[in-house]
C-alpha cells in the first residue's frame, strides 16, 4: 500500500541524512554488509549509521506506531476527538517521575555548570517515567471500579495530570539552574538517545502491542457507536476499557522514558488517518494511523536532524510546525459529514 | 590680612586642581569584566558585559575607602564624588573596607580566605554548597546566617543581617537578585567573573573583591605570584610541544552533546596548555549544542576526553551509553575528569577555589596532556582538580 512505501521511504531517509554527511553508497553498503568496513573513516560512518541513526530511526518508528495508537485507543475510548496518549494524565505522571529524578536525585553530584545529565541517570530516567505512568494507571484503573462513567474517568485523569504538572512546577522552582536546563532540554524530545539495548526492549513491547491491537478491531468499531450499544454485540466494555488504558500506558509510558515527552502526534495522526482512509472503521484506520504516526516521527526527526546544520532542532516543536497544516488540510477536506470521531 | 587672602587663594586653587585631576585606572591586565579608576579619595569601579550578540551592560559603583577619615570627611568625599559622578545613583556608593558582607555564590568566598578576613562575610547562600570544610565550619562558627538565592533569596533574613554589601553574580531573569535586593535599600555588588574568557582574566577578580576588604596591596601581590607562574609554566609547554593532542569534552545527552565554544574559558585553557580542542576553531564563547553524532565522529578518534558528569569511573560512562566504548580516549585509558575535589552534596572546588588557581589548573592538563613533559616540567606536581577515570 501507498502508506506502507511512504513510511518505508521516511525511514531509509532517516537513516540516510543527518548531520554528519555519508555518502549514500558507502551508507547502503554499511547497512547492508555491516562486516565489511575497513579504514577509519568508514569506522566513524559505520558507527554512526549502525549505533546513531539506525537505532534513533528505529525508536522514531516505534514511537510513532506506539503513541498514534494509543491517541487512537483513547478517541475511541472516550469517544472525544481532543482525546490523546496525555489525555489521562499519564504522560503527566511519565513526566513526574523523570522531573522527581533528574531535578531531586540529580542534585547530588552536578555543579552549578553542569551541561546534561549525570550518565548514571539515565536508568533511572527510564525506571522513575514507567513508574509514573503506572501509577497514574493505577490511579485510574482504582477508580474506574468505582464508577461506570467514562467521563468521570476523563475528569479524574485530567486533574491527575494537573496534580503531576504542578508538582514538576514544584521541583523546577526548588532545583539549580543546572538540573534545571537540564530538564528544558530533556522536555525538547529526542529519538536519539536510545542505544541497542535499549530497543531490545521497546521494540518487542511496541510490536506486541501491534499484534494485540489486531484482535480490537471488532470491540473498537462496537465502542464508537457507544457503551449501551457495544454491551449489546457482546463487547465485554470493563475489560475493554482496562485493556485499552493499560494499553496506552504502557506504550505512553515507555515512549516518554526513552524519547522525553512527544507531543501531538497522538492527537493528531488518527485525525489524519480517518481522513486519509475516509471511514473510520478500525480495521482500516488502525493500521492507517500506525503507518502514519510511524512516517511522521521519521519525518519530524529528520528535518529536526536536517543535514547542513550542526545542531539539532527540539523534536516537539518540529513535530507541532509539521502537523498542524495536515490537520487542518484533513479536516478542511472533509465534506460536511457527522462528527469527527 | 593681604596674606590670608593670597593664602586662601592658593589653597583654593590646589583644592580646585586636586579636584579636576585625571583619574588614575588601576592596573587590570587580563580581566575584561571590571575596571576600577583611582580618584582622590574614592575609587570608580566598573562591571560590564558585552556579548557580540546582545547589548552590554555596565555597572558602576563609587568605593570611598574610609580609612582614618571621620565622619565628616567621608562625607565631604561622598558629596565630591556625586557631584563627579552625577548619573551614579547613591545606592552605589559604598563605603570600604567592608565588615558585613554576604556572598550569594561560593567563588567569592575564597578571596575573603586568602587575606584572612573570613569573619567579615555575615551571610551565604547555601552553606552546603561551599567545598572547603575549613571554610565551612569557621563560617557556621561565626554563625552567619543562610539566605538562600534567586527567587529562594530570603529578603527579611538578609536585611536583617545588616550587610554593608551583598555580593551577586551578574545574571539576568529569574535568578537575578539586584532589583529585589536594591528595592530594599540593601547595597548590593555585581561581579561577573564568571563571565571571564580568560584563564589569567577571571583570577584578576580578586582584585576586584580586595577592593571592598581594602586589601589591593595584598591582592596585588598574590595575583603576580599566580600570573609569573601560569605565563612561565604556559611557554615552558609551548617551547617543547611538537604534537598537539586532539580533545573532546563533555557527555551527550538526550540525543544532544553540548561542547564550549572555541573561545570559551576552558577552550583558552586548552589552547595554553597546547592540545587541539576539536571546536578550538568556532567563534564566540557560548557552548555549542550538537547533535549526538557530530560531536561522536569526531570524539571517535580524540587523543584525550575530559569532563564526564556524574560518574564515578569508565563502567558507569559505558552503563549510561554503551556507545562510547569505542572511542579511543576510553580504550587507551585517557578519561580525566575535573571532579578530584567534590564533597558528598556535590560542591566541586574547580568552581570554587579553581578560578583563583589558574595556574594549578594548568599544571594538571599539561600533565595529562603531554605526561612525558610533565615529568620533566613538573617533577613534584601531583593532580589537583583533576583525577584520571578507572
Amino acid at each position: 500500500m501507498l502508506l506502507t512505501a511512504v513510511t518505508v521511504l521516511f525511514f531509509l531517509l532517516d537513516v540516510l541524512l543527518g548531520s554528519v554527511s555519508v555518502p549514500v553508497s558507502e551508507a547502503l553498503r554499511i547497512i547492508l554488509q555491516p562486516g565489511s568496513a575497513t579504514g577509519s573513516e568508514d569506522e566513524a560512518w559505520r558507527t554512526i549509521l549502525l549505533l546513531f541513526r539506525l537505532p534513533r530511526a528505529m525508536t522514531a518508528l516505534a514511537a510513532g506506531i506506539g503513541l498514534s495508537m494509543g491517541g487512537l485507543f483513547m478517541q475511541t475510548l472516550f469517544r472525544n476527538p481532543l482525546a490523546g496518549p496525555s489525555v489521562l494524565g499519564i504522560t503527566a505522571g511519565a513526566n513526574l517521575g523523570v522531573a522527581v529524578v533528574v531535578l531531586i536525585i540529580g542534585m547530588s553530584g552536578a555543579g552549578q555548570y553542569v551541561h546534561g545529565f549525570s550518565a548514571g541517570m539515565k536508568s533511572y530516567m527510564v525506571f522513575a517515567a514507567v513508574a509514573g505512568a503506572s501509577g497514574v494507571l493505577l490511579l485510574i484503573l482504582l477508580i474506574s471500579r468505582f464508577t461506570g462513567s467514562v467521563t468521570v474517568l476523563l475528569l479524574f485523569g485530567l486533574m491527575c495530570g494537573y496534580l503531576a504538572n504542578s508538582l514538576v512546577t514544584l521541583l523546577i522552582h526548588f532545583a539549580a539552574a543546572g538540573q534545571i536546563q537540564s530538564y528544558i532540554q530533556w522536555t525538547f524530545g529526542s529519538f536519539g538517545s536510545t542505544t541497542w539495548q535499549d530497543i531490545r526492549v521497546f521494540l518487542p513491547a511496541v510490536a506486541a502491542l501491534v499484534i494485540v491491537s489486531a484482535f480490537f478491531f471488532k470491540p473498537l468499531n462496537a465502542l464508537l457507536l457507544g457503551e449501551e450499544y457495544a454491551r449489546s454485540m457482546g463487547v465485554h466494555v470493563r475489560r475493554m476499557r482496562i485493556a485499552l488504558i493499560t494499553a496506552t500506558s504502557v506504550l505512553a509510558g515507555m515512549v516518554t522514558a526513552y524519547c522525553g515527552p512527544v507531543t501531538f502526534l497522538g492527537v493528531a495522526v488518527p485525525h489524519i488517518a480517518r481522513g486519509v482512509m475516509r471511514t473510520s472503521d478500525h480495521q482500516k484506520v488502525l493500521p492507517a494511523t500506525m503507518l502514519i504516526g510511524g512516517a511522521a516521527a521519521l519525518c519530524a526527526d529528520l528535518i529536526s536532524h536536517m543535514p547542513g546544520q550542526p545542531g539539532i532542532l527540539p523534536l516537539n516543536a518540529v513535530t507541532a510546525l509539521l502537523g498542524v497544516p495536515v490537520v487542518i488540510w484533513v479536516l478542511a477536506r472533509r465534506k460536511q459529514r457527522a462528527g469527527l470521531v | 590680612m593681604r596674606r590670608c587672602f593670597i593664602t586662601g587663594i592658593c589653597i583654593a586653587v590646589l583644592l580646585i586642581t586636586a579636584a579636576a585631576a585625571e583619574a588614575v585606572p588601576a592596573d587590570i591586565k587580563y580581566a575584561e569584566g571590571f575596571s576600577i579608576d583611582r580618584y582622590d579619595g574614592y575609587s570608580l569601579v566598573s562591571v560590564s558585559y558585552s556579548r557580540d550578540d546582545r547589548q552590554s551592560i555596565t555597572i558602576e559603583y563609587i568605593l570611598i575607602d574610609t580609612r582614618g577619615l571621620n565622619q565628616m570627611q567621608r562625607r565631604q568625599i561622598r558629596d565630591r564624588a556625586g557631584e563627579g559622578h552625577p548619573r551614579i545613583p547613591s545606592n552605589r556608593f559604598i563605603e570600604v573596607p567592608v565588615d558585613r558582607c554576604i556572598t550569594l555564590s561560593t567563588t567569592f568566598i575564597p578571596p575573603f580566605s586568602f587575606f584572612d578576613t573570613l569573619d567579615r562575610i555575615v551571610g551565604v547562600d547555601y552553606i552546603g554548597n561551599i567545598y572547603d570544610s575549613g571554610i565551612r565550619r569557621q563560617l557556621i562558627g561565626n554563625g552567619v546566617a543562610e539566605v538562600g538565592n534567586g527567587p529562594n533569596l530570603d529578603l527579611e533574613l538578609t536585611i536583617d543581617s545588616m550587610p554593608q554589601m551583598v555580593m551577586v553574580n551578574l545574571i539576568e531573569g529569574e535568578w537575578n537578585t539586584v532589583p529585589k535586593l536594591e528595592k530594599a535599600g540593601v547595597p548590593v555588588v555585581v561581579n561577573g567573573d564568571y563571565l571571564e574568557t580568560s584563564p589569567l582574566g577571571r583570577a584578576e577578580w580578586v582584585k576586584f573583591i580586595a577592593l571592598f576588604l581594602g586589601k589591593e596591596k595584598e591582592a596585588a601581590a598574590w595575583f603576580s605570584g599566580i600570573e609569573r607562574r601560569y605565563l612561565e609554566l604556559a611557554s615552558a609547554v609551548a617551547a617543547e610541544t611538537v604534537q598537539l593532542p586532539s580533545v573532546v569534552l563533555n557527555m551527550p545527552a538526550a540525543g544532544r552533546w553540548v561542547v564550549p565554544g572555541g573561545e570559551g574559558y576552558f577552550a583558552r585553557f586548552l589552547a595554553d596548555a597546547r592540545a587541539d580542542y576539536l571546536w578550538r576553531n568556532t567563534a564566540g564563547s557560548r557552548s555549542l549544542v550538537l547533535d549526538v553524532e557530530t560531536v561522536f565522529s569526531r570524539a571517535l578518534t580524540a587523543d584525550v576526553w575530559l569532563h564526564q558528569y556524574g560518574v564515578d569511573g569508565i563502567d558507569a560512562i559505558i552503563r549510561a551509553d554503551s556507545r562510547l566504548r569505542s572511542m579511543k580516549a576510553v580504550r587507551t585509558g585517557r578519561v580525566a575528569n575535573n571532579d578530584a575535589r567534590t564533597n558528598p552534596a556535590g560542591s566541586n572546588d574547580f568552581y570554587e577555589s579553581g578560578p583563583y588557581r589558574p595556574d594549578i589548573i594548568l599544571a594538571d592538563l599539561v600533565t595529562i596532556l603531554h605526561p612525558g613533559m610533565a615529568e620533566e616540567l613538573l617533577p613534584e606536581h601531583r593532580l589537583y582538580y583533576y583525577r584520571y577515570l578507572e
